[in-house]
């Protein structure tokens, strides 16, 4: 029998009112279809306006789509939506704490909504604030934590029920770098013990750093999916090579003007970066030449397409 | 459910509003104010005269006063922000999330809220029983005083907790004043009208002195005497069922989805308010000795009362607060483009679409035909026999409201089906305009004042139904009949226009992912 995924929308589609009194309507998802495998840390990455949010909403039951089902574990948040919230913690983009309580009375309130064993609780509230790394701030007063903190608290909040999975919604903005790499580990944590998360984030970098498998979302749509690799490689068809001559004086640039699939060259006195298309038998026979040309070359590198570079080639650009 | 006080929104709100520092300062405020009270009432060389009690038992009342001012309107205003204030915050869905159910976060809500409010109502509750004592008030008497604070606050707190779940988040001021408004109006005095006193809380001074005569007036339903105590509570709980249903039915939706009654139980609560009118209102008092006390301004129905009998007039003011019942509940029923879409899809076959282009006018035409039916029949088992009043007359009124309203309803229902950004508050403009300038036209042309140019008006406006009587009816029967004619024509063409925008709905005009969701389905 096929596992279950973790989540799962099914040709999901959100349209919205527009709120600035315009006659047209916002289509915030179109027809999604996708897959999260349980373990797995998924990101979502697109711009603002991308419809990720709303993506995220509808897998948490806070919205409802216009069309298509949204499964989390196999249950239908439509049909059952509390079966499902069950088995899943959140953390919006902007929220806020109950600044007048205590840390643990924040979590002590949030392990008794979700009907935790009475006689668990206190040891729920203390775990998570051992995990969260607030131990001394337990009986302090939300108003006086730093924002990085409220974030581990909020993400405390959001797993204080253990939920297999983890819905987090640019859980990095607005942190500082320490608390950025904090978070980092912290997510990598809550992986390691089994947990599916699914996240977005602005900071690329961060992403390409903690998750398994992307998409790449725009104007509702997706428009790559797969393992983080996959997709890189996939979307890196047309590559990047570097050569590093061991003495100037070689015309790099003349000579790979005449090759095919070479394009954007950059050259220096002692080497050159371009675009190739082609495969690693095509760029081996590239470098042979070069070699029997009398170029001095002691280096040659693919370059690593970095999540930024990706994503910057993937999107139109454009937002709704 | 959670045992109410283990309530986790409770908790949470007593904690956050009762530190300790915040407990000491109340209470060293209320002592402060308590002393006050007490020393300027009676250690008071003048005689106070506090609904002609004594100066103890002044204090009871001014002290009792105090507490309900406090639980009533501080603690209404904080159920009122109780959910606007979480939206704003964005921690509203972390509590949507959570599993506590509705009925659990909505009555968290409603006594977690009022926390600090109904604390500070205690801390009154010293010098009030002290002076209760002292002013040898009867206990029953302090016991239902505080029943109706109680009850009376819980039932208008859950009308606070109602708006707080389905305003919009830049409504707030809108809510407060709503609020108000409501606690304003059950201030007033309506025995003019019906045979029930005053039903605001601050009615509990009525129990004290003879100058607050609330209590020494038995309240009629149907002509049964009832204590009006008794019937505060059966109206307070009853109140409170209604709207907490609503908050509740609500609570844990998204926004765009809200519907403050399903179809029925907003049917059902325009019923029981219909039911509240026509069995307080003073038959017997009316009829029997021949009076009419309407206490609605002269130029309001200065032309009604100048043209009709007792009977006639009783009928049109009961039939006007029928419409305004219906016309409340149809404003309830309309539904939003995403609602309508989503009724569709339920559907799954634009076989039905012209059964729901008549919405929400089915409800209509039969609540307003219930509760006309049974004034109609009120009428002829309490009216005169020798007064002059036509049965059929009677039934053409209720019928051309029924007709008239469910017009107005489709098409409202229509224009709310509109890409606008407040497709409903335009509509009700549009409405308000076609109403004024029409009404201003056919008043500048002197229509109303001959009866057959009347009768042409209520082709549009139904207000010369208002004034119909025999003697007007008579030599316009036929265009009064053709008025009918003319607003069921217009209620058909409403429904052909509804049905088209329906059915470009369904066929993916105004959402291309309509169809496809239909034909999924079907596939």
């Amino acid at each position: 029998m096929a596992a279950i995924s973790m989540i799962q929308l099914i040709n999901v589609t959100k349209q919205y009112e527009s709120q600035s009194g315009s006659r047209s309507e916002i289509v915030a998802a179109d027809r999604l279809n996708l897959e999260i495998p349980d373990g797995e840390i998924f990101g979502l990455v697109g711009p603002n306006g991308a419809g990720k949010t709303t993506t995220l909403k509808m897998v948490c039951g806070l919205q409802s789509p216009t069309m298509g089902q949204v499964l989390v574990n196999g249950v239908d948040v439509q049909r059952d939506p509390e079966k499902a919230q069950e088995q899943l913690g959140y953390l919006a983009d902007f929220f806020s704490v109950y600044e007048d309580l205590k840390v643990w009375e924040y979590l002590d309130y949030f392990a008794n909504a979700y009907k935790i064993d009475a006689a668990k609780i206190d040891e729920r509230v203390k775990e998570t604030i051992r995990r969260m790394n607030l131990n001394g701030k337990r009986d302090e007063l939300i108003s006086g934590l730093s924002r990085g903190m409220k974030q581990r608290l909020g993400i405390g909040r959001a797993v204080i029920h253990d939920p297999p999975l983890i819905i987090l919604d640019e859980p990095a903005a607005g942190l500082d770098p320490k608390a950025r790499v904090e978070l980092k580990e912290l997510l990598k944590e809550l992986h390691a013990e089994g947990k599916t998360i699914f996240i977005t984030s602005h900071i690329l970098a961060d992403l390409e750093e903690i998750c398994t498998s992307i998409a790449v979302m725009e104007k509702g749509r997706l428009l790559r999916i797969g393992r983080i690799e996959d997709v890189m490689t996939e979307a890196a068809a047309v590559r990047r090579v570097r050569i590093r001559l061991a003495a100037a004086g070689f015309a790099a640039e003349d000579w790979l003007n005449e090759r095919p699939g070479v394009s954007g060259i950059s050259a220096t006195a002692t080497g050159a970066e371009f675009a190739f298309v082609g495969d690693d038998a095509a760029l081996a026979t590239l470098v042979r030449e070069l070699v029997h040309a009398g170029a001095p070359v002691c280096g040659v590198e693919k370059l690593t397409e970095t999540l930024e570079r990706l994503y910057s080639r993937i999107s139109t650009g454009e937002v709704m | 459910m959670k045992r109410v006080w283990n309530n986790p929104e409770i908790v949470r709100n007593a904690r956050m509003q009762l530190r300790p520092g915040r407990i000491i300062a109340a209470v060293i405020v209320c002592l402060a104010i308590s002393g006050t009270i007490w020393e300027s009432i009676v250690h008071s060389d003048v005689a106070v005269s506090f609904g002609g009690l004594h100066k103890a038992g002044a204090v009871f009342a001014f002290t009792l006063n105090l507490q309900i001012a406090v639980l009533l309107i501080g603690g209404g205003i904080l159920v009122l922000q109780s959910v606007r204030r979480e939206k704003d915050l964005n921690t509203f869905d972390f509590q949507r999330l959570t599993r506590l159910s509705a009925s659990e976060l909505a009555v968290g809500k409603l006594f977690g809220a009022p926390v600090g409010a109904y604390f500070v109502t205690l801390c009154f509750w010293p010098v009030a029983l002290i002076a209760a004592i002292r002013g040898q008030i009867p206990g029953w008497t302090v016991t239902e005083a505080y029943a109706i604070l109680l009850l009376g606050c819980i039932a208008f707190h859950s009308l606070a907790l109602l708006i707080s779940v389905v305003e919009r988040r830049d409504a707030g001021v809108i809510g407060i004043l709503l609020y108000l408004a409501v606690l304003g109006v059950t201030l007033a005095d309506s025995r003019m009208n019906s045979m029930i006193g005053r039903v605001n809380p601050f009615v509990a001074g009525g129990l004290l002195g003879p100058r607050w005569t609330d209590f020494s007036f038995k309240d009629s339903f149907f002509g049964i005497a009832l204590p009006h105590f008794a019937v505060l509570m059966v109206l307070y709980l009853a109140f409170s069922t209604w709207f907490l249903l609503a908050a509740i039915r609500n609570i844990k939706r998204e926004p765009s989805l809200y519907e403050v009654y399903s179809p029925v139980e907003a049917f059902g609560f325009a019923l029981f308010l219909g039911l509240l009118l026509i069995g307080f209102y003073p038959w017997q008092a009316n009829f029997y000795q021949g009076i009419v006390r309407i206490n609605v301004p002269d130029f309001v129905l200065g032309a009604i009362r100048r043209v009709a009998t007792p009977t006639q007039q009783a009928e049109q003011y009961l039939l006007g607060w029928i419409i305004l019942l219906f016309a409340g509940m149809a404003l309830v029923l309309l539904r939003n483009r995403e609602r309508a879409r989503r009724r569709l899809t339920i559907a799954s076959s634009t076989a039905k679409v012209w059964w729901m282009a008549l919405w929400p006018a089915p409800y209509i035409m039969l609540g307003v035909g219930l509760m006309g039916g049974s004034v109609i029949a009120l009428i002829a088992h309490y009216r005169y026999e020798g007064e002059a009043w036509s049965l059929p007359l009677a039934v053409y009124d209720v019928a051309f409201a029924a007709v008239w309203l469910s017009r107005d309803a489709i098409c409202l229902q229509w224009l709310n089906l509109r890409r606008a950004k407040m497709p409903l508050a335009s509509a009700a403009l549009y409405y308000l305009i076609f109403y004024g300038c029409t009404g201003t036209v056919f008043s500048a042309l002197f229509l109303y004042a001959v009866p057959r140019s009347a009768a042409l008006t209520a082709m549009l406006l139904p207000s010369p139904l208002f004034a119909l009587n025999e003697s007007n009816w008579g030599p316009a029967q036929k265009i009064w009949l053709a008025a009918l004619l003319a607003q069921a024509i217009q209620v058909i063409f409403f429904w052909w226009l509804q049905q088209r925008r329906l059915l470009e709905f369904s066929q993916g005009k105004g959402s291309p992912t309509v169809l496809e969701q239909a034909r999924l389905q079907n596939a």
